[in-house]
C-alpha cells in the first residue's frame, strides 16, 4: 500500500477499477481532495510516535550531557587534587625545604590531566576561565621550576625566593579556587539537568495523556459524526425517501465511498419501487377491468335492444322515431366510450412527472373509476370535498393509483352493501388531507404495525400480493406526505396528508 | 280473458322503452318503472303476473324487489335481467324464487321467448302472432 | 333439467352413489370410463391415448404435456354434450372447471371410505397436478357427503332433495353459459393439437382464442386459425390473441 492511496489530491484520481462502478458518481464529490480516514489515524499515531521519539531523544541527550558534565567534573577534581597536592608539597618545601620535586611532579600531572581532556572540557567550561586556569597553572609551574633551579643553584636564601613564594601562593590559590569553582559549577549544572530529567517524564506522561485524550476525541468525533449522519439518513430512507445522500464534507474518504455505495443502492431501490408500482398498477387494472366489463353490459344491452327494435319494426316506425332510436344508439356508444376511457387513462404508461394538480378532481375521478367495482359488491362510495382547496404538486397517475388501492382495499374489507366515504379537506397543519373510511371488518391490532410492509398480507394465499399498502406508502412519501391509519371493527380510516403548493387556487 | 300483467323495472330508460312495444304485441299490459322503490309500491297495490327486473339499481337491489313480489304474489313469475351475471348470483336469484335469469346484453327475442314460456307456465296461451 | 357431477377419490364410492341416484331419478349414468369410451367413439380419438392422460408418472414439474391437453380438451367437449343432453349423473373427477360455470349442475363430493387405495392416491395426485387444487377441497363443491357417517340411502336422499332446490334448476342464463361452454370446447378441440396451450372463450357465437403461439404478431397463422374456427357450426365471429395468462393472474382470478 502506498501513500498515494490515502492522500488523493484533486489532480490525481484513483484508477476506476479500484472503485466499484461510479457511472453516475456525483461530480461535486469527485472534485474534493481525499483525506482518507485511515490516513488520519496513521497521522495521529505518527504524531504520538514522533512526540515520544522527540522526548526520548531529548532524554537521551540530556543523560549524555549529564554524563559529560560528571566526567568533566571528575577531571577537574583530579586536576584539583593534583594542584592541591602540589601546593602541599610547595608548602612543605617552604617549611622544611623538601618535596620540591614532588610539587613539580604534581603540577605536571595536573597540567597533563587538563591538557589531555582539553577538547571535552572546552565544550562545557567557560573558555576564558579555562584559559585563565591554564595560564595560571603554567605560571605556577614556571615559578616552581624557577624555584627548583634556584634551589639547585643553592640560592635559596635570596629575596627572590620570597617573591617567588608570594607569586606561587597567589597563583596556587588562583588555580585551586578557579578549578574548584569550575568543578562546582559543573556539578551544579549536572544536578540541575538531572533535576529536569526527573521532572520530564511526569510532564511527558501528562502531556501524552492529554494528547491521546484529545486525539481520541478528535478522531472519534471525525469518525462518529459522519457515521451518525449516515445512520440518520438511513432512517429517512427507511421511511421511503429515496433522495441521494450528501454529506458535504471537505474531503473524500471511506465515508465518501460508503455514500456512493448507498446512493447507488438508492437508485436501485427507486427503480425497483417504480417497477413495483407499475406491477401493482397492472393488478389494479385487472381488478377494475372486471367491473368495467360488467358496467359496459348496460350500454351494450341498450344498443342491442334499440338495434333489434329498428330491425323488427322498421316498416312501422315513423322517421322521427327511427332518428330517435339511432340517436339513442349513438348516445349509448358514447357512454361506453366514457366508461372505457376512464380505465384507459389509468392504464396509460407514463413517465413519473410532478405537476400542479387539483387533488379533489383527481380523487373524484378515481372514485368514479372504482364505482364500477363498487357496484359489483353493491357498496356505496360517497365523495365530498371542501371548496377552494389549494393545488398540490404531484404525479397524477401515481396518486390515482394510491387512492384506488385504498378504495379497493376498503371494498375488500366491507361486506355486502357496505359504505365507503372518501373526503378531501384541508389538513390541520397546512396542506391537504384525503380520507378513505369504510365500515368494514377493521384491521386486527396485531397486524397494524406491519400493514405498510411489503409482502405483508392478511389475505389467504393466492389473493392479494401484499404490495398494495407498501406501494401506497411509497407514493405518499415520494410526494413528501404521510399516511396514517386508525382502525377498529366497523370503522377503518386511512388519512393521507399531502403538502400543498404555496399559492392556493 | 285475462290480460297478462307485466311490470318491467330497469334503471336504464331505454330498456323499458324498447321492450314495452314488443311485449304489448304479445298481448300483455306493460307498466315500466325506472325506480325500484316506486315499483315496489306499485307491486303492493297491484297483482302482476310477470315481473321483469334488473338487479343493479341505486335505490334498491332487484333481489329486494324479487322478495317483495314473492311475498305479495308468490305465483307471479319473476324474470331477472342483469349486467353483472355470475353463477353465484344466478343461484341466489333462483333461491329467492326467481323464475329465470337472463344476462345483459340479450336479444329482445330471447326475452320475449322467455315471457311466452312464463305465460304458458301460467296457463295462459300464447297469442298466435308471437314468434 | 339439472345434472349431477359426483366426485370422489375412491372410485367405488362415487360409482355406488351415482348408480343409486341415477336409478332413483331416472337420469343417465356416465362414469369416467364410460366417458373415455364415449369420447373415443364419438370423436374418433384413440381410447389408449385417453387412458394415458391419467398416468401420474412422467409429470415434468407438474406441467401438462401436450398429450394430456389434447385428451382433456376432447373429454371436456364430450362432457359439454352430455350435460347439454340433460339428466346426467357423471361420476368422475375431470371437468370441475366446466361444472363450476354451469349453475344447474349440482357438484357433489363423496368422502369417507376407510382405506385409501393406491388408485385413490393416484387420483388425488393427478387432480392436484392438473387443476392445482385438492380433489377433496370442499370449497369447490355444492354438497359434501361423508360416507363414513352417512348411509347410502340417506346420501341418495340428500342429493335428491338438494337437487329439488330451485337454485339448481336450469335457467336461461345457465343454459346460455352451457351453450357458450359447448362452443368453446368444440373450438378448443379443433385447435388443441396445433396449439396445446390454447384457451378459448365463447359468448353467443363470438369466439376469442388465446395462445402464446400468437404472441409477437404472427399474423399469418392467426388469420388461418380464424378461418378454421369460422368454419365451425355456431361460430359467428372470431378474434385471435396472444397469451392470456398475464391478465388472469394479475386480476387474481376475478375475471370470469
Amino acid at each position: 500500500m502506498n501513500i498515494g492511496q490515502f492522500l488523493r489530491l484533486p489532480a490525481t484520481r484513483l484508477p476506476p477499477s479500484s472503485l466499484p462502478s461510479t457511472s453516475a458518481a456525483d461530480p461535486k464529490e469527485e472534485g474534493r481532495p481525499a483525506f482518507v480516514f485511515r490516513f488520519q489515524i496513521i497521522l495521529a499515531f505518527a504524531a504520538i510516535f514522533i512526540l515520544s521519539v522527540a522526548i526520548i531523544a531529548g532524554a537521551i541527550l540530556t543523560v549524555h550531557k549529564v554524563e559529560q558534565l560528571l566526567l568533566a567534573s571528575q577531571t577537574w577534581q583530579s586536576f584539583l587534587f593534583e594542584a592541591e597536592q602540589a601546593r602541599r608539597w610547595e608548602k612543605n618545601f617552604f617549611l622544611y625545604g623538601t618535596n620540591l620535586k614532588d610539587a613539580l611532579e604534581a603540577t605536571q600531572k595536573a597540567k597533563i590531566t587538563l591538557l589531555k581532556n582539553l577538547a571535552s572540557l572546552q565544550k562545557l567550561t567557560d573558555p576564558r576561565k579555562q584559559e585563565e586556569i591554564l595560564l595560571h597553572i603554567e605560571k605556577y609551574n614556571q615559578l616552581l621550576e624557577d624555584l627548583f633551579s634556584l634551589a639547585q643553584q643553592g640560592r635559596v636564601a635570596e629575596p627572590i625566593k620570597d617573591e617567588i613564594e608570594i607569586s606561587l601562593r597567589r597563583y596556587g590559590a588562583l588555580v585551586v579556587d578557579d578549578a574548584a569553582e569550575v568543578s562546582h559549577r559543573q556539578s551544579i549544572e549536572a544536578l540541575s539537568w538531572l533535576d529536569i530529567l526527573k521532572k520530564v517524564p511526569l510532564y511527558y506522561l501528562l502531556f501524552h495523556f492529554l494528547l491521546v485524550l484529545w486525539l481520541t476525541r478528535f478522531l472519534s468525533h471525525r469518525f462518529m459524526r459522519p457515521l451518525n449522519e449516515l445512520v440518520r439518513q438511513t432512517q429517512r430512507i427507511a421511511r421511503g425517501d429515496f433522495s441521494p445522500v450528501h454529506s458535504g464534507r471537505r474531503y473524500r474518504d471511506e465515508f465518501t465511498t460508503m455514500e456512493e455505495a448507498i446512493n447507488r443502492m438508492l437508485r436501485e431501490l427507486e427503480t425497483r419501487q417504480h417497477s413495483l408500482i407499475e406491477a401493482h398498477k397492472l393488478r389494479a387494472v385487472g381488478i377494475l377491468t372486471a367491473g368495467v366489463a360488467h358496467e359496459l353490459n348496460n350500454p351494450l344491452n341498450n344498443i342491442m335492444l334499440t338495434a333489434h327494435a329498428l330491425l323488427e319494426e322498421a316498416g312501422e316506425l315513423s322517421r322521427e322515431e327511427v332518428v330517435e332510436m339511432v340517436k339513442d344508439i349513438v348516445a349509448e356508444t358514447e357512454r361506453s366510450r366514457a366508461i372505457v376511457r376512464n380505465l384507459l387513462d389509468f392504464t396509460r404508461e407514463s413517465e413519473s412527472i410532478m405537476e400542479p394538480l387539483q387533488l379533489e378532481k383527481l380523487v373524484e375521478e378515481t372514485v368514479r373509476l372504482a364505482r364500477n367495482q363498487a357496484k359489483v359488491k353493491r357498496a356505496l362510495i360517497s365523495f365530498e370535498a371542501e371548496p377552494n382547496l389549494p393545488r398540490i404538486s404531484g404525479d397524477r397517475q401515481q396518486l390515482k393509483q394510491a387512492l384506488l388501492n385504498l378504495i379497493l382495499n376498503a371494498l375488500d374489507a366491507i361486506g355486502e352493501e357496505g359504505r365507503i366515504r372518501v373526503a378531501v379537506r384541508r389538513g390541520t397543519a397546512g396542506g391537504l388531507a384525503v380520507e378513505v373510511e369504510d365500515n368494514g371488518c377493521g384491521i386486527p391490532p396485531q397486524a397494524m404495525p406491519n400493514i405498510f410492509d411489503p409482502f405483508f398480507t392478511t389475505k389467504p394465499v393466492g389473493q392479494g400480493t401484499g404490495l398494495g399498502l407498501a406501494v401506497v406508502h411509497g407514493i405518499v412519501t415520494k410526494h413528501g406526505g404521510r399516511i396514517q391509519v386508525q382502525s377498529r371493527p366497523g370503522c377503518t380510516r386511512f388519512e393521507i396528508f399531502l403538502p400543498s403548493m404555496e399559492t392556493p387556487l | 280473458m285475462h290480460t297478462v300483467q307485466v311490470l318491467l323495472l330497469d334503471d336504464e330508460p331505454i330498456v323499458g322503452q324498447r321492450l314495452k312495444g314488443g311485449l304489448e304485441k304479445l298481448g300483455c299490459e306493460v307498466e315500466t318503472f325506472e325506480n325500484p322503490l316506486q315499483a315496489m309500491a306499485r307491486i303492493a297495490e297491484k297483482r302482476f303476473d310477470i315481473v321483469i327486473t334488473d338487479i343493479m339499481m341505486a335505490e334498491a337491489s332487484g333481489l329486494q324487489v324479487l322478495e317483495a313480489v314473492r311475498k305479495t304474489t308468490p305465483e307471479a313469475k319473476v324474470i331477472v335481467i342483469t349486467g353483472y351475471a355470475t353463477t353465484a348470483l344466478a343461484r341466489e336469484a333462483m333461491e329467492k324464487g326467481a323464475y329465470d335469469m337472463i344476462a345483459k346484453p340479450f336479444k329482445p327475442s330471447d326475452l320475449r321467448a322467455l315471457v311466452i314460456r312464463a305465460m304458458q307456465d301460467l296457463g295462459i296461451p300464447a297469442p298466435p302472432a308471437a314468434e | 333439467m339439472s345434472s349431477i357431477a359426483i366426485v370422489s377419490a375412491e372410485e367405488a364410492l362415487g360409482r355406488e352413489i351415482g348408480l343409486a341416484v341415477a336409478s332413483e331419478l331416472d337420469y343417465r349414468l356416465v362414469t369416467l370410463k364410460d366417458l373415455l369410451a364415449l369420447t373415443a367413439h364419438d370423436q374418433g380419438f384413440p381410447a389408449v391415448q385417453l387412458e394415458e392422460i391419467f398416468r401420474t408418472g412422467g409429470f415434468w414439474r407438474g406441467r401438462l404435456t401436450k398429450k394430456r391437453l389434447c385428451g382433456l380438451a376432447r373429454l371436456e367437449e364430450q362432457l359439454c354434450r352430455l350435460v347439454s343432453a340433460d339428466r346426467l349423473v357423471f361420476v368422475g373427477y375431470v371437468g370441475p372447471e366446466l361444472f363450476s360455470q354451469i349453475s344447474h349442475v349440482l357438484r357433489v363430493l363423496i368422502l369417507g371410505g376407510k382405506e385409501k387405495s393406491r388408485e385413490g392416491e393416484a387420483a388425488r395426485k393427478w387432480f392436484r397436478a392438473v387443476y392445482g387444487r385438492d380433489l377433496e377441497d370442499a370449497r369447490q363443491y355444492d354438497l359434501t357427503v361423508n360416507r363414513g357417517t352417512i348411509e347410502k340411502a340417506e346420501a341418495v336422499r340428500i342429493i335428491r332433495d338438494t337437487l329439488r332446490h330451485h337454485k339448481f334448476s336450469p335457467m336461461t342464463y345457465s343454459r346460455q353459459c352451457l351453450v357458450n361452454l359447448e362452443l368453446s370446447s368444440r373450438v378448443k378441440t379443433l385447435l388443441v393439437d396445433a396449439f396445446p396451450d390454447v384457451s378459448v372463450k365463447a359468448h353467443d357465437g363470438s369466439v376469442w382464442v388465446y395462445s402464446a403461439a400468437f404472441n409477437r404478431g404472427r399474423q399469418q397463422s392467426a388469420a388461418e386459425v380464424k378461418q378454421k374456427v369460422l368454419g365451425l357450426e355456431g361460430v359467428r365471429y372470431v378474434e385471435v390473441y396472444g397469451s392470456r395468462k398475464r391478465f388472469d393472474e394479475v386480476a387474481c382470478g376475478q375475471i370470469r
